[in-house]
């Protein structure tokens, strides 16, 4: 397959096996990480295969071969030779087939994987892995897949210099509206009433994890994401619950966060949960694949149908 | 000893908060043992000046049950040091374009760019942390007397091999980056290669010694440096000069 235009940034990202933060080498990897476990879900790919991640202005990509694909994350709209594609909705493409892409207007990030999943970019071409046309459709179920209201808090645990911020500072920024003021795979700035601390300290550089929220000197918090350096100097006064971490990543710029401060041993519960819910989608998913008996698609006029026998 | 989260997969052991020789001793002893004890969960543990913060899979094991097996752990560790080796020799082309900050950072020391260069020279540092960039060696403790704070406006371009300082720190750009530290020299040594393990050239309670190297002398290492097995040719580096 080939970007016949190029997005303002687009990526293969996958899950980062070796651990190399004592030598400086931050853990990359996707920026939403549950459109991405989605991704390989629907497709049945396995974890480690990798995907394409992409922002604002999204590429147009042509195929040179026959696979299946899905697109998860922000929700955008897609079209497939004249067709709208739903997300999260796995569909096949032909030698010939283009694929398009609404932009993405203030941020967030879109998954777009294939069967057998992506190699690397070069230049306008992009290296599939094995291609594999898996000839069904596997889509989530609604019922049992729901995202969380958007304005729900995001979740979050009292850092290591939690104590740093008088309670004062600590209820100002757990009750605040905070704006998202810039986003990048770094980290996010946010922006409201500054949160200053008990008195001026000096951090001593220490290490950090993905979702740490910092405050700089300005008193306004920094939410550290996936392309994170491993070491900072600013106060950690929190981290965010890796539950709604995704959650997080797809607010766009201008988008209001509120948090909700919560226990280390609630945020494991959560975590577990999550992780227990995407077994049980991957299970579902899988029996869908193994019940089916007969797969088609049939076109009329401009629309596409999706014809399938199941046992 | 103080055990706190640090995010759902990063576990904090915070010592006396202070840059010390013998704080950061005890973070490697402990990082040390932690590397040898395998246990269930543990990815890596990451050293900095005065903490170590362990990552590990948080569906494996729980934060108290983690932080219990480390205090048991911690109970058993003796007073024996970690092995420290010879230092590693960094060749230095000091000022000129090479070092852009000098002849300012001298002024402001009340120094001249020479006695600024033999102040540099004069320390044995020591890795205290790896981080900021992959391979950028937090190299402690610069001489009160150049200790100087950062930039107050940032670079956008620093040059691969830039040699820093900023207050009690020197560091090394192992790549072209924005960033705030002064400038004095740039090094032609290689830091850090993605298909090296270890990658980096520098572990964390590494010492350093700098050697101040002409034009001539840095474009040869330069060029030998670009040759290949330049991790093997660089550590050797100081036992061939001396």
């Amino acid at each position: 397959m080939r970007f016949l235009s190029n997005g303002f940034y687009q990526a293969v990202v996958g899950i980062v096996q070796t651990h190399f933060e004592r030598f400086g080498v931050g853990p990359s990897g996707p920026m939403d990480l549950r459109a991405y476990r989605l991704n390989h879900l629907i497709l049945g790919n396995r974890e480690e295969k990798k995907v394409l991640e992409m922002t604002g202005l999204l590429p147009t990509i042509g195929f040179e071969e026959a696979v299946s694909c899905v697109v998860t994350g922000k929700p955008v709209k897609i079209v497939c030779d004249g067709h709208l594609i739903p997300m999260c909705r796995s569909f096949d493409v032909l030698p010939g087939s283009v694929l398009s892409f609404e932009r993405l207007e203030n941020g967030g990030w879109t998954y777009f994987g294939v069967g057998g999943g992506i190699e690397e970019i070069s230049g306008r071409q992009v290296r599939l892995k094995a291609p594999t046309l898996n000839g069904w459709v596997s889509f989530l179920p609604d019922d049992l897949y729901r995202e969380a209201p958007k304005d729900e808090p995001i979740r979050v645990v009292a850092g290591p210099e939690w104590d740093w911020f008088d309670s004062r500072a600590q209820e100002a920024f757990l009750n605040q509206n905070y704006r998202v003021d810039s986003i990048d795979r770094m980290g996010y700035r946010l922006q409201g009433k500054p949160i200053l601390l008990r008195k001026p300290r000096e951090l001593i550089s220490s290490p950090v994890s993905t979702g740490t929220v910092q405050v700089t000197g300005s008193g306004q918090p920094v939410v550290l994401m996936a392309g994170r350096q491993t070491i900072g100097g600013y106060p950690r006064i929190a981290f965010v619950s890796p539950s709604d971490l995704s959650r997080l990543s797809q607010t766009g710029e201008g988008e209001i966060v509120r948090f909700r401060k919560t226990s280390i041993e609630e945020a494991e519960q959560d975590w577990k949960a999550e992780n227990e819910q995407l077994l049980r989608l991957a299970q579902i998913l899988k029996n869908q694949r193994t019940s089916l008996l007969f797969s088609a698609s049939v076109q009329v006029s401009d629309r596409r149908f999706y014809v399938q026998m199941t046992r | 000893m103080r055990i706190v989260p640090c995010g759902l997969d990063g576990l904090l052991i915070e010592f006396r908060s202070k840059i010390r020789l013998s704080v950061h001793r005890r973070v490697l002893r402990l990082a040390d043992a932690i590397d040898n004890a395998g246990i269930r969960g543990v990815q890596e543990a990451i050293p900095s000046y005065c903490s170590l913060l362990l990552r590990y899979e948080p569906l494996m094991i729980s934060f108290s049950e983690l932080s219990r097996e480390i205090r048991i752990l911690k109970g058993r560790i003796g007073p024996g040091t970690v092995s420290e080796e010879n230092p590693l020799y960094i060749p230095v082309l000091y000022g000129g374009a090479a070092g852009p900050d000098l002849i300012d950072s001298a002024k402001v020391c009340h120094l001249s760019p020479e006695q600024l260069i033999t102040k540099h020279l004069s320390t044995v540092y020591r890795v205290y942390a790896i981080g900021f960039l992959p391979g950028f060696p937090y190299l402690g403790l610069l001489p009160k007397k150049l200790s100087l704070p950062r930039l107050e406006t940032p670079r956008k371009r620093v040059a691969k091999g830039s040699v820093a300082i900023a207050n009690r720190q020197t560091g090394i750009y192992p790549r072209e980056s924005p960033g705030g530290w002064r400038l004095i020299g740039r090094t032609p040594f290689e830091l850090f290669s993605g298909s090296e393990d270890p990658p980096t050239l520098f572990q964390t309670g590494d010492t350093v010694r700098f050697v101040a190297v002409d034009e001539t002398e840095f474009e040869n290492i330069r060029a030998r440096v670009a040759r290949g097995n330049w991790m093997r040719y660089e550590k050797d580096w100081g036992q061939i000069t001396e």
